[in-house]
């Protein structure tokens, strides 16, 4: 039942030095409550992980504990076989939307500038080159007409792809994104997961944490299903079953019997 | 011409005019530099509170028999890094801090001082700092000090508008948040009690808020606040003494009115957000074909 | 764009200090210490009564600025510049000490001219109540005692002759005068206050502005609201001060016009008395000088207490 449940997991030593992440019995939480039990799962290089469950579920926890942000009561996290702080530059990392000030004065090509900033330290400033990534990444989540537009006078749609060049600009090897697409219509979210897709296909991995089960959810190579402890993790189609999803979900979704359109064509409908 | 050009420079023919202004615009700087964060993170009852917690170390410093100055300082720090971390920890809001805290410093102070048996002065003097006292060796604390911290800031100006604007992910990068958040804190502390001996609680407190918050109405960049809020500042001191000077009334006192009425005007005539501009409405976000509001 | 904001700034920074730089150029120019028109004599003193001493001992040689209007409390007065101007073309400058002028205490000290003299006048008589530590420097109201004011007196007579000796025979001849008339208005004191029986001459103040004249005029002391400035009392403190009114049988409770006396005046009515006024150095309608100052708080306290 077990081995059914993670196959992921029973390749996973084959190919140890190809892990992208490597999570290993993490237990983790706050003050003495729970958030993640038992959690262990290995991700692929250039491959998407959907990190799947209800809000609640311990997905920014997870988040937060493979970029060592939060320190698990027990377990290891490795990023490309290595320690974390090791290679913190190679991760990249949007967190959730309601983080940030968006009422600060700034613009967006400096937000997505702060993006380098990890990589330049203290004392030292932008060059021409940290500009020219900034000005592609901007390009290629077509933004560069806002660019030089307040963050506070950006739409929701906006805001979230500001997130993700800045976490493009961190030029990173594995990128967590957490709810990047929450809030944002549909013909948004395909053009967010095309470029997901995009990044994938050049050899980044990307894990993308979401509580929305909608139709791009179905785009993902392996999907995690997460509430405190690991439900399921497989491909979207082995996932998304009425009996794992209602585990992981309990008494938060309501399944319609039109599950079939979950991971059929997602492209060209609406 | 000339009456003119003399009724300008008459003032400051006095030598404690001429510290008076210079005192001033220090002070707006280094206010305006600081008072844009103060504005930005809600932090404007921070220099109210420190003035009063700088009491309780004037009165421990005094029952110790200790310099004064050196209480203030060491009280207003403590308090300001309690504040940042009762904000943190106790998930409070800043304010909220800051309302408890300093309320309790002072209120220790007073109980320290009347416990005093013999005949004391007003311990309270200590704030009650006039600009037209100032003397050169205040000139030269407050320089230094101006210098060291607007040194600080420029120096680590990306680290601090990264903390400010998206504490988490800043922390993600590597960037210390916490030493920032404190050290912010701290920074505000020390530039207050500095600025308190010379030129008094009333000048400071107004100095941190107005100027930055009148160049928040008026430009939307980080830099461009604190620039602007230190012209405001300037204009603000220079007025309100030539106002102090010809009718005959308080300096500091002056200053403020001056600087408010400037933020008043800003108020109202500021371009983007003025109440007695006609609202234009705002198509630019519009124009990509996305849906402003709902989504967020 | 920073460059431009930068450029911005300095230039406009350049000529709001025009003038302040023009006025500099100029003070540079000139020394500081002219005359004034008519030769007077400058002094700059704290207080408005002092300032009255300061013109009957120097008549018309001498120009007095009060740095404190008459009506105002000392501690929190900020004087315009007009007076600091004052301060800077002094040739005298006349203060009480004791850490009455505290809050002043900088505004003189980094202004007044180099070589100036300072007088202070309560310098070397008996201080009641303190040992000289920085600020416990003892109670500083001298004054209301006419005999220490006419030590007050004749220090500033020998003030005015150090800077001004050639004016030095006006100072003793009115010096003379004035003291001739505190010293029968010494005595009319007090007379009148020993007409008050000698179990109702109780003082409860809202400051401790008192205890030199209680002293000098036999009068006691039973109790004040705050004992020094800034320092409000305690419950317990204040609860005693009303026990203490109804155990001594005091009658009447005094206030002074330049503070708040709300908790005098919650106390006088928990212990059932009157409240009426004292003047320590503030003026009030009709009080002028420092002898219509005293007449004034000797016609309260037997009005009160008689």
């Amino acid at each position: 039942m077990m081995a059914k449940l993670f196959p992921s997991q029973r390749t996973a030593t084959a190919s140890d030095d190809e892990a992208a992440i490597r999570v290993e019995g993490v237990w983790a939480g706050y003050d003495g409550h729970t958030a993640l039990e038992d959690v262990g799962f290995t991700v692929s290089k250039g491959s998407i992980v959907g990190l799947i469950g209800p809000n609640g579920s311990g997905k920014s926890t997870l988040i937060k504990v493979i970029l060592g942000m939060h320190r698990p009561w027990q377990g290891r996290v490795r990023v490309l076989g290595r320690e974390i702080a090791t290679v913190r530059r190679l991760l990249g990392y949007t967190p959730q939307i309601e983080t940030v000030d968006w009422q600060f004065p700034v613009t967006v090509s400096e937000v997505v500038m702060t993006g380098r900033y990890g990589r330049l330290g203290p004392l030292r400033r932008p060059t021409g080159a940290d500009r020219a990534v900034v000005e592609s990444c901007l390009q290629r989540l077509q933004l560069t007409e806002v660019a030089d537009r307040q963050i506070s006078d950006l739409s929701g749609g906006q805001q979230r792809r500001v997130l993700v060049a800045r976490a493009l600009a961190q030029e990173p090897q594995v990128l967590l994104l957490d709810e990047p697409m929450a809030g944002l219509d549909a013909a948004i979210q395909h053009e967010l997961m095309d470029l997901f897709e995009g990044l994938r296909d050049e050899g980044k991995t990307l894990l993308v944490a979401t509580h929305d089960l909608s139709c791009v959810s179905g785009c993902f190579d392996r999907v995690l299903l997460l509430n405190k402890r690991m439900v399921a993790y497989d491909e979207p189609a082995k996932v998304f079953t009425a009996e794992l999803l209602n585990e992981a979900f309990k008494s938060h979704l309501i399944l319609l019997p039109v599950e079939r359109a979950f991971y059929g064509e997602h492209h060209g409908h609406d | 011409m000339i009456e003119i050009w003399n009724w300008l420079s008459e003032p400051f023919q006095y030598e404690f005019m001429q510290r008076a202004l210079l005192a001033v615009l220090m002070v707006s700087a280094v206010s305006a530099v600081i008072g844009a964060f103060v504005v930005l993170k809600g932090l404007a009852f921070i220099g109210d509170a420190l003035a009063h917690a700088s009491f309780a170390g004037v009165a421990v410093a005094f029952v110790l028999g200790g310099s004064i100055y050196l209480g203030a300082m060491i009280a207003a720090v403590a308090t300001a890094l309690a504040i940042g971390f009762v904000g943190r920890r106790a998930r409070l809001s800043l304010d909220t801090a800051i309302g408890i805290l300093f309320v309790g410093a002072f209120a220790l102070g007073i109980v320290i001082v009347s416990r005093q048996s013999n005949y004391t002065v007003d311990l309270f003097s200590f704030v009650f700092g006039n600009v037209l006292g100032v003397g050169w060796s205040d000139l030269l604390l407050i320089g230094i000090m101006t210098l060291a911290i607007i040194a600080i800031i420029v120096a680590f100006y990306k680290e601090f508008l990264f903390y400010a604007y998206d504490p988490e992910m800043a922390a993600a990068s590597g960037i210390p948040v916490s030493a920032m958040h404190y050290g912010l804190l701290a920074l505000v502390a020390v530039a207050a009690v500095v600025a308190l001996k010379a030129v008094g609680i009333v000048l400071v407190v107004a100095m941190l808020v107005t100027p930055a918050a009148t160049a928040g109405l008026l430009v939307r960049r980080l830099h461009q606040i604190m620039l602007v809020g230190a012209l405001i500042g300037f204009v603000s001191s220079v007025i309100g003494l030539y106002v102090s000077y010809y009718a005959s009334v308080a300096s500091g006192a002056s200053i403020v009115l001056v600087a408010t009425c400037l933020f008043g005007l800003a108020l109202l005539f500021s371009p983007r957000r003025g109440l007695l501009v006609p609202r234009r409405p705002d198509l630019s976000s519009a124009r990509e074909g996305e849906t402003i509001g709902p989504d967020r | 764009m920073l460059k431009a904001s930068l450029t911005r700034s300095g230039l406009i920074a350049l000529v709001l200090l025009a003038p302040a730089l023009a006025g500099s150029a100029v003070a540079c120019g000139g020394s500081g210490n002219e005359t004034a028109a008519g030769g007077q004599v400058r002094v700059v003193t704290s207080l408005e009564i002092f300032a009255d001493f300061i013109r009957h001992v120097g008549g018309d040689r001498v120009q007095v600025t009060a740095l404190v209007p008459g009506h105002a409390d000392p501690h929190t007065y900020e004087p315009a510049p007009a007076k600091v101007k004052d301060v800077t073309k002094a040739d005298l400058v006349v203060i009480n000490g004791l850490g009455l002028e505290e809050t002043l205490h900088d505004l003189i000290y980094n202004n007044v001219g180099s070589g100036v003299p300072i007088v202070e006048m309560a310098d070397g008589l008996p201080v009641l109540a303190g040992n000289p530590r920085e600020g416990e420097t003892g109670n500083p109201h001298l004054w209301l005692n006419v005999q220490y004011a006419m030590r007050y007196v004749e220090r500033i007579r020998d003030g005015l002759i150090a800077v001004d000796p050639e004016g030095a025979d006006v100072y003793r001849a009115n010096a003379g005068a004035y003291l001739n008339e505190l010293d029968a208005l010494d005595k009319e004191v007090a007379a009148d206050i020993q007409s008050i029986p000698p179990e109702r001459r109780k003082l409860v103040t809202f400051h401790d502005a008192y205890p030199y004249f209680a002293e000098r005029y036999g009068l006691e002391v039973v109790g004040v609201v705050v004992e020094s400035p800034g320092r409000e009392p305690s419950a317990r403190e204040l609860a005693r001060l009303t026990d203490r009114i109804r155990s001594e049988k005091v009658t009447v409770v005094f206030k002074e016009p330049e503070f708040d006396a709300k908790m005098l005046e919650t106390a006088a009515e928990d212990a059932d008395v009157k409240v009426r006024t004292l003047l320590s150095g503030a003026y009030v309608d009709g009080v002028h000088s420092y002898v219509e100052l005293i007449r004034f708080n000797v016609m309260q306290l037997t009005a009160g207490l008689g």
